[in-house]
């Protein structure tokens, strides 16, 4: 009776041991992956561990068409000591309304890129015809560098581009 | 492999005015082009050829000569349904065009070029001849390598159909950016590559041409001039 107590003694020990190892594993990777989490199937070396600084930068531009009725926004992303070969970008169009901005539609710039410092794109949409409206866009999301693999850029306003007559 | 040497840096980029021109500083219009051609010229092929195995490219053509514009106008952009000229506002010049959306009929005439045997050789070479064996590796991590080609290592190699598609890389990437990455599909590391004609072409009509390799899977993933 004594040797069964024993070996499931033993038996609960070893148990217990890689649990409590993996959740320590577990916490390390919490503290180390920073804000965000990324799951990164093709690229292991992030921009946070990387040896190599990389910058990058991510603009955009809405200009508004009062005869047409349309807004464009413009937007360049570049990565300063990489080339781009991705981008994964979302840019989400809002208008605003007396209880703050809205989105109202969205557009995504998922494409492979070959191998450039600097990409620009843009995205148009239609809007009503009012008397006075203004609109904006946010741009969010990543570019990979070759080297570096996932860059994540800081989400990006618009300036504000007023359709109709500024009141 | 003794046409191959490790190198840790490449050459910086150019810079020139209108690639560090401010979002603010250029205006980006999608233009429509009228005219749908059947005929895919070797410079056509080789932008239509990574779209074989990937559909959803942005493709970024520099194009700040008049002459590299209309080949691009004529040639490339009706191959693809989306088109769009970014243009420096103050100069008042066109530095670039994106094209997006592969034209399904150009690509079915594409594969029919490739199943007749008919592509460019050269550009078969890079997109559909296979040198080497990946390395069989768990691990997905991609770190590159580079590799500098040594230049007396090569045969030369003269291609009469594939000299103006060379002439509009040269006036529009290498121009322009100061380098050109060609990305071919199935290339490993190997002493095979050494018998790739593109290779051997490109050694001679350029200096300094690197492969950047990926350690892991010894995938040739681009090879650039610069």
């Amino acid at each position: 009776m004594k040797k069964i107590i024993f070996t499931v003694l033993m038996l609960a020990v070893m148990l217990i041991s890689p649990l409590s190892a993996f959740a320590d594993e577990v916490n390390i990777t919490s503290q180390t992956s920073g804000s965000f989490t990324v799951n990164v199937p093709d690229y292991s070396v992030s921009s946070e561990s990387s040896a190599r600084a990389v910058t990058g930068s991510l603009n955009v531009e809405c200009t508004a068409y009062n005869a047409t009725h349309f807004v464009a926004c413009s937007w360049d992303a570049e990565l300063t000591n990489d080339k781009i070969v991705f981008s994964n970008l979302t840019m989400s169009f809002q208008k605003y309304s007396s209880d703050g901005w809205h989105t109202i539609d969205t557009v995504s710039f998922f494409y492979s890129v070959p191998y450039v410092s600097k990409i620009y794109n843009q995205a148009t949409f239609t809007v009503p015809d009012e008397t006075f409206a203004q609109y904006r866009c946010i741009m969010t999301g990543s570019v990979t560098g070759q080297d570096v693999g996932y860059n994540y850029l800081p989400p990006t306003y618009s300036n504000v581009a007023y359709i109709g007559d500024a009141v | 492999m003794d046409w191959l040497e490790r190198v840790f840096n490449l050459p910086s980029n150019k810079k020139n005015e209108l690639s560090s021109a401010s979002i603010r500083d250029i205006s980006l219009t999608n233009i429509n082009i009228v005219s749908k051609i059947s005929d895919i010229t070797p410079t056509a092929q080789f932008f239509l050829g990574p779209y074989y195995s990937e559909k959803n490219i942005l493709t970024p053509i520099p194009a700040h000569y008049e002459s590299t514009r209309m080949v691009l106008l004529r040639e490339i952009a009706p191959h693809f349904n989306k088109t769009t000229e970014i243009k420096h506002i103050a100069s008042n010049r066109i530095f670039m065009y994106n094209l997006i959306d592969v034209n399904t009929n150009s690509l079915a005439a594409f594969c029919e070029l490739l199943e007749q045997n008919q592509l460019q050789q050269l550009i078969k070479d890079i997109y559909f001849t296979s040198y080497g064996n990946p390395l069989l590796n768990e691990r997905e991590e991609k770190q590159l390598a580079y590799y500098k080609l040594l230049t007396n290592s090569f045969p030369v190699v003269s291609s009469e159909t594939f000299n103006e598609t060379w002439k509009f890389l040269h006036d529009t990437y290498l121009e322009y950016q100061g380098y050109l990455a060609i990305r071919p599909t199935n290339w490993f590391k190997s002493e095979e590559l050494a018998n790739s004609p593109m290779l051997a072409y490109l050694n001679k009509k350029w200096n300094d041409i690197y492969l950047a390799i990926n350690e892991t899977s010894n995938k040739v993933e681009y090879i650039i001039l610069g």
